[in-house]
């Protein structure tokens, strides 16, 4: 398994060295002076040269694209200019919610959508699929800002059950954490239940077709022990797939999410920097989630081999 | 014959018929909207700011005193041009890159590792940057919602080609002679219409449905200009006085998203049996 590991982790090189080029070229060649956003509306010629100097605008692209790159890579992210502060520890402060959030989310779409799935494609065709085939289409449809005002609408506003917004670490106390999470947990994963159980049901009715299955029936196995052993056992890899494909979503939702609830995360770090115009973290926490996309395709993709061990390395 | 039997299946239930009538009404909105408005969608109006609706403001007012109702007619105008432009851009670079990777085998590997790399950052910050550097402009929102786009028409173009190659009516137009263009033009690219016309449908959606991700995040649209992620961002503030600032945007904004969805699924279960019901 470790060379498969280390052959995997070698492969994200390029692929990491292209997101870079990628987010530097585009962030470099959009028209717009990140010198004189910084340096704001009232600031003369001189003022703005001085940040453009600075901040390195006046080097060469390439010099600057180096140095970038080589920052990066000792973990130094530069300094906010709203704060002073480096971006790192802003980033380090900032990641408990963030990570609460995102692994509640996977959590509970996986123990929604995988049960539901399979139930639709068990009953193809009948009236409890066609219900959860139009529930998804109308769950990824509404965008979750209007999912999550509907539900502080209903279970906040309306039944006054649990808070409007606000966050409380796990430190606060298990149920207060919980109770706080509950609305903005339900909205982001509304829209991954809606994509997750349509694609467990498609993947469950393509494995259904297959010979082992009939197999797996005539040998007298019952339909419980043939849905969950063998179909859903084949179906684990593209369900997986759709984990992988779903990460740069769900950090988008993430930050909408935040936003609304007023949850201190780094979703709400991205919206604070657009509002302040602080073009040093929204650059790095786009690298810094696009990292995380990359790894944690990877971790899937080891994973494939342990789920599925014909994927041969 | 085959066509009529498509479009015979395509309008044959009875959502479909609802769906493409909501798009109709959303198209209608935007061409016709100064007539349908009552009001001038950027009037400032403070004697009536934040009132419920009425005779004269129809859904009410917003915290400016600024018409509801005709703010969300105008909105419809700023959703269809975003959907509109970042299509015509991801589907001209797309299909351009997914030919030249899937016809010329030696692009293919560069053309493919960049789009990886396009893929793997996550959209809405790529944009999110791109408009906090540029500022906010309709033509920058496009473009920043259209780039994470190009990988996927680019995957599905190429795809498709790759499948083709070896088809014997490529190869017999190899065998005389025609030139690489020619056959890329008119025998290999015409089967990616119909993958393309669903595949559109969703980037339209996703595209209305990031649109108004960014500008309720206010790097979206100038924020004076009625689009209905900005009619949201305006109204979020005044929630819980007036939910409808919220809601009423927000309702239109999910049907338009729903009923494009709804519409590309029929258009992929008729263009391809094969998938009917599975999907």
């Amino acid at each position: 398994m470790l060379p498969v590991i280390l052959k995997r982790l070698a492969a994200t090189i390029p692929v990491l060295f292209v997101v870079a080029v990628v987010i530097f070229s585009v962030l470099r060649l959009t028209p717009g002076d990140p010198a004189a956003i910084v340096a704001g509306d009232g600031a003369t010629v001189q003022q703005i040269e001085a940040i453009r100097h600075h901040m390195g605008l006046d080097r060469p692209i390439p010099v600057q694209f180096v140095t970038w790159i080589s920052d990066v890579l000792r973990g130094d992210f530069g300094t906010s200019l709203i704060s002073g502060l480096p971006v790192k520890d802003m980033i380090v402060d900032r990641m408990g919610p963030t990570i609460a959030i995102t692994l509640y989310t996977v959590i509970y779409t996986l123990l929604i959508s995988i049960p539901v799935g399979i139930l639709a494609a068990w009953r193809r065709g009948k009236a409890i699929d066609r219900l959860v085939t139009a529930g998804s289409v109308l769950g990824f449809s509404v965008p979750v800002f209007i999912t999550a005002y509907l539900l502080i609408f209903l279970f906040s506003m309306g039944l006054g059950w649990l808070p409007v917004q606000g966050y409380k670490p796990l430190s606060d106390g298990v149920w207060n954490h919980l109770r706080h999470l509950i609305l903005p947990v339900a909205s982001l994963s509304t829209i991954y239940i809606a994509l997750m159980t349509r694609f467990v049901r498609t993947s469950i009715i393509d494995t259904l077709g297959e010979d082992y299955i009939r197999t797996a029936h005539a040998k007298g196995l019952n339909e419980r022990e043939v849905l969950v052993r063998h179909a859903l056992g084949n179906a684990a890899v593209p369900i997986l797939t759709i984990i992988g494909i779903t990460v740069t979503m769900l950090i988008g939702g993430v930050v909408v999410t935040e936003s609304v609830f007023n949850i201190p995360g780094l979703g709400r770090l991205v919206v604070e920097a657009i509002l302040a115009k602080d073009f040093t973290i929204i650059q790095a926490l786009i690298v810094l989630f696009s990292v995380v996309d990359i790894f944690v395709n990877l971790v899937i993709d080891v994973l494939y081999r342990v789920v599925d061990p014909r994927i041969d390395s | 014959m085959v066509a009529q039997t498509k479009l015979g299946t395509f309008l044959s239930s009875w959502p479909t018929r609802l769906a493409l009538l909501m798009i109709v009404i959303v198209i209608v909105m935007a061409v016709f909207a100064p007539w349908l408005a009552t009001h001038d969608p950027r009037f400032l109006d403070p004697a009536v700011r934040l009132r419920g609706p009425s005779a004269a403001h129809w859904l009410g007012t917003d915290s400016y005193g600024r018409d509801l109702y005709s703010r969300i007619i105008f909105g419809s105008r700023v959703s269809l041009l975003v959907g509109s432009g970042v299509l015509a851009i991801a589907i001209v670079f797309g299909v351009l890159f997914g030919a030249l990777a899937g016809y010329f085998r030696s692009l293919d590997s560069l053309i493919m590792r960049i789009m990886d790399g396009v893929m793997a950052i996550p959209a809405i910050l790529l944009a999110i940057a791109m408009v906090s550097v540029s500022g906010s402009s309709l033509s920058t929102v496009i473009v920043a919602i259209a780039i994470p786009e190009i990988p996927r028409v680019t995957r599905l173009v190429r795809g498709i080609l790759l499948s083709v190659r070896g088809e014997p009516y490529v190869e017999a137009a190899v065998t005389l002679g025609t030139s690489p263009a020619a056959i890329l033009v008119r025998h290999m690219l015409p089967n990616t219409v119909a993958p393309l016309i669903v595949q559109g449908t969703y980037i339209f959606a996703a595209a209305v449905l990031i649109e108004a991700i960014l500008s309720f995040l206010g790097a979206g649209i100038p924020p004076e200009v009625p689009s209905w992620g900005n009619i949201i961002a305006d109204g979020r503030t005044y929630f819980q006085l007036l939910p409808g600032l919220v809601l009423y945007p927000g309702i239109v904004l999910s049907l338009t998203i729903l009923t494009i969805n709804m519409v590309g699924d029929t258009a992929r279960d008729a263009l391809d049996p094969k998938l009917a019901g599975r999907a």
